[in-house]
């Protein structure tokens, strides 16, 4: 695979009376993005050295972060809304907890992805027909159908009391935590290649259109709803590959991690950072996992300000992280600009 | 065809086998309308079809049958591509879109957020290995610069290849239609539906565009062509179909379809050249028709409205350009033009309704940027189309009302007695319920509530829409009364019966512009025909051009 060099930039810019601003889009080099995540993954390892607490947090962030990466699909490109996705986090995770130590990891993975799309592509068949909100009622009756299984199907989850000795990824010959998180963080690009790869491609493309203007998509010749299942499978696979991680993590599969709660959370990710802009799984998830950790310092008010934070940036954010990233970096070119003058 | 079309991703190359569309019986109501009732309809590689019809003729939703946007009731589509049929009548739009009909919306419709060469990316056709690219497989690489390259190819044709990275969503409207044209250029469509491509669009934008359709007619693409501006569709087509409601009124030749003189009646919609009025008092109109403007005080004062350099806007869509006018006390200016030409858009503009720019003074006060309840104030009514008044109110509170949220420049009782003078049957019967009035009465009151706020110009839109034609003498003598107590008026009509009956002058509208302006006089069945159906040059009329000033000149009082 190699990056797309950006076009006839030469004849392009010849022709431009303005220069630069007009000059054939930017397209992200789609290797940048993994390969920066790869680098603060091997600095935090390597330079920062955080004690087990943090790890567990950053790990955490890294997993979710992974499952968020096809709801920002989901949501930025396709502007589909599911609050269901804890299933697909479930299909990755139970799959995980009963494979892995039998069957090895890559089963594990390949047979939580595959349960995963079969469950998103069916669904998505049968609820993408309904509109929007009709859709997210729907979705959120699969997730709660989910936990209601994970809870009941003893046979298959052993219930409540949950599977556990579920083994990790070892990567790298680390042990532990520590080899979880560099798993995750090799997953985490991984899907963020895919990510960048998809939205660059005529498919991600069509998503965005279907997503604006339905009708006119369909004027261009490209099936919307199709479009929709696509987007919904793909959430389901990075659902699935961070459920997996949210279990090894957790040394186990339990109900109560696959709840509406974790889809919420799933949910807000993206939205918090920025639907549809690439680094928003990562630094939604920063929001979202890692902030109320470390407001822990606040005791009792600590959820208080923590709400208040996602309020303010609902309220003056409504672009999400994203938003107060480009404000601050075009004042920061200005004032560049300014001080050169 | 020039170089860029053959396109490295195989899509143009299709140009090359001649498709026909083709429709038959297609019929689709909604609800008790039929609103497309039985059309049969070709279009043939290499032919540009107008298609033309009055407001709610069925023009657009005949094309959203033929696209899929809507589901017919029932009739056929099919597509033949060179040797290939392809029977569409069941199928949804992007079906018919992949067998190569394209469509263009009425407003541009990109993604803003997308830069404008991957909207045009956008219209390449769809591959079966959209879905492995998309993993990133190898050869995504390739297929994008390709992809890339037949954008920018496209762009060279629109002239537009020097912007590629701009954000669609900041382009100017015209440039947004180019960047759609580039999308169908790249799509490789055999069969191409155009709704009002011009609409909205500058002089060069629209010469651009006229030309980009010539020469996608000449590449061997179909063209159905939905448009109000008879110019540019005796420029453009090869064939003309007139909808009716809903069903084919004529076909045929341009010229002679539009020599027709049932095209004329129905597309000019109650045009009667040969004013068939039966008025009241027919020796005071006959005396009118005779003498022109009807005999009026000398100029009273300084203008009470001046109008200079209007351009009036649909969101950011100047859809009105430059238009220009005087009025003093008592003068009565008809805006005349086809469906679209911007009449009601541009008394929306002077009302304050839509964003304007360019200056409109009212007795001395500037109102550009003012809010419409400022500009009442200042003098100005607006009596739009549909005027209920509030339901359940007498005569008398409706006129109670409109003078309590009007300016209260005049007492009440003062007040009442000026819409007295002028409507005394209204007057008396002012304890009935509004809803026991008839037609031209309920017009009346519409007027009278406008009245009530002591206006100096009244703005009126299309006064004689849904009243039967034996009540458009009553309206054309309340118009006259308003006039004769030294209120000006701006009126929007089709009946150009009412026009000649109660302006002092006419304002013609094409497409947006002012094409002619003069006294009611020198306003004849030619010149009616130069505004509406566009025959000869891009502006005809004997003064196309001239500002408002001279127009003051030129003014016989």
């Amino acid at each position: 695979m190699t990056a797309p060099t950006p076009v006839p930039t030469t004849a392009a810019t010849a022709a431009a009376p303005r220069g630069a601003t007009d000059g054939v889009p930017a397209r992200h080099w789609r290797w940048t993005q993994p390969a920066v995540i790869l680098l603060v993954g091997a600095l935090v390892l390597l330079v920062l050295r955080p004690g087990p607490f943090d790890l567990r947090v950053f790990t955490l962030v890294a997993a979710y972060a992974v499952a968020a990466v096809g709801f920002n699909v989901l949501v930025g490109f396709s502007g589909v809304v599911s609050v269901g996705n804890a299933l697909f986090l479930a299909a990755g995770g139970y799959a995980w907890a009963r494979l892995a130590v039998p069957q090895g990891p890559v089963v594990a993975l390949l047979s939580g992805i595959a349960v995963a799309v079969v469950l998103a592509v069916l669904a998505g068949m049968l609820l993408l027909r309904l509109r929007a909100y009709y859709f997210a009622v729907g979705t959120l009756a699969l997730g709660t159908l989910g936990t209601i299984v994970a809870r009941n199907w003893t046979g298959l989850t052993n219930g409540d009391a949950g599977i556990t000795g579920v083994g990790f990824l070892q990567v790298f010959g680390l042990t532990g935590v520590t080899s979880i998180f560099a798993a995750a963080i090799v997953i985490l690009a991984l899907v963020c290649l895919l990510q960048e790869t998809l939205r660059t491609s005529p498919i991600g493309l069509s998503m965005l259109v279907g997503r604006y203007d339905p009708p006119m998509a369909g004027a261009l010749g490209v099936r919307v709803p199709a479009m929709r299942i696509v987007a919904f499978a793909f959430s389901a696979v990075t659902a699935a590959l961070g459920g997996a991680l949210i279990v090894q993590l957790a040394g186990g599969a339990f109900p109560d991690q696959f709840t509406t709660t974790a889809s919420i959370n799933l949910l807000i990710i993206p939205i918090i950072g920025g639907r549809g802009w690439r680094w928003a799984p990562l630094v939604g998830a920063l929001i979202v996992i890692a902030l109320p950790e470390y407001l822990r310092f606040l005791d009792d008010y600590r959820l208080v300000v923590y709400g208040a934070l996602v309020t303010a940036v609902a309220l003056f954010l409504p672009g999400g992280a994203q938003q107060a990233f480009r404000q601050s970096w075009s004042w920061l070119r200005s004032r560049a600009r300014q001080v050169r003058r | 065809m020039s170089a860029p079309t053959t396109g490295p991703t195989g899509g143009p190359t299709a140009i090359t086998a001649t498709s026909v569309l083709t429709g038959t019986g297609l019929h689709v109501s909604f609800g008790a309308l039929r609103a497309v009732d039985g059309v049969d309809i070709e279009v043939r590689s290499g032919e540009c079809v107008g298609l033309i019809g009055a407001n709610g003729a069925g023009k657009t939703t005949l094309l959203n049958l033929l696209s899929g946007a809507v589901s017919a009731d029932g009739g056929q589509v099919t597509v033949t591509r060179g040797e290939h049929v392809h029977r569409l009548s069941r199928a949804g739009a992007p079906q018919r879109a992949r067998a190569g009909v394209a469509r263009m919306f009425q407003t541009a419709r990109l993604v803003p957020d997308l830069s404008v060469v991957e909207n045009v990316e956008l219209g390449l056709p769809r591959r079966g290995t959209d879905l492995l690219e998309a993993i990133g497989l190898p050869g995504a690489a390739r297929a994008a610069r390709r992809r890339r390259a037949a954008a920018l190819d496209a762009l060279a044709r629109v002239d537009l290849v020097h912007r590629p990275g701009t954000r669609a969503g900041s382009l100017s409207v015209g440039q947004q239609r180019l960047v759609e044209l580039a999308r169908v250029l790249v799509s490789g469509a055999g069969i191409l539906l155009l709704d009002e491509p011009f609409a909205g669009l500058s002089g060069t934008a629209r010469r651009t565009v006229a030309d980009l359709i010539g020469s996608l007619r000449r590449d061997g693409v179909g063209i159905l062509l939905v448009e109000h501006d008879l110019t540019r569709v005796r420029e453009l087509a090869d064939r003309l179909v007139v909808l009716d409601a809903g069903s084919v009124l004529a076909e045929g030749p341009v010229t002679e379809t539009l020599d027709d003189p049932a095209v004329v009646a129905r597309y000019i919609g109650d045009l009667e050249l040969e004013i068939d009025l039966v008025p009241d008092d027919p020796h005071a109109l006959d005396e009118q028709f005779a003498a022109g403007p009807a005999p009026r005080p000398e100029p009273v004062g300084p203008p009470v409205l001046t109008v200079r350099d209007l351009r009036v806007f649909h969101g950011s869509v100047p859809v009105v350009h430059e238009t220009s006018f005087t009025l003093t006390p008592g003068d009565g200016i008809g805006l005349v033009g086809p469906n679209g030409a911007g009449k009601s858009t541009a008394l929306r503009g002077i009302a304050g309704l839509l964003r304007s720019t360019g200056e409109i003074t009212v007795s001395g006060t500037d109102l550009a940027g003012r809010a419409t309840p400022d500009r009442y104030a200042a003098g100005l009514a607006f009596v739009p189309q549909v005027h209920g008044g509030p339901a359940g109110l007498t005569v008398g509170d409706q006129l109670r009302l409109a003078w309590l949220s009007g300016g209260r420049r005049v007492g009440y009782r003062e007040t009442l007695e000026q819409v007295d003078e002028v409507f005394p049957e209204l007057l008396g019967r002012r304890r009935d319920q509004a809803a026991s009035l008839s037609g031209g009465q309920r017009q009346m009151l519409a007027i009278g509530r406008a009245l009530m706020a002591s206006p100096t110009v009244v703005l009126l839109d299309e006064p004689t829409a849904g009243l039967a034609p034996a009540l458009v003498p009553t309206v054309a003598d309340t118009l006259t009364r308003m006039r004769d107590r030294g209120v000006a008026i701006v009126v929007v009509e089709h009946n150009l019966g009412l026009v000649r009956a109660a302006c002092s002058h006419v304002v013609g509208l094409r497409a947006g512009r002012q094409v002619w302006s003069g006294p009611i006089a020198d306003f004849d069945t030619a010149t009616a025909h130069d505004i509406f159906l566009g025959t000869g040059t891009d502006q005809p009329g004997h003064d196309p051009a001239r500002p408002a000033p001279s127009e003051e000149e030129r003014s016989p009082r």
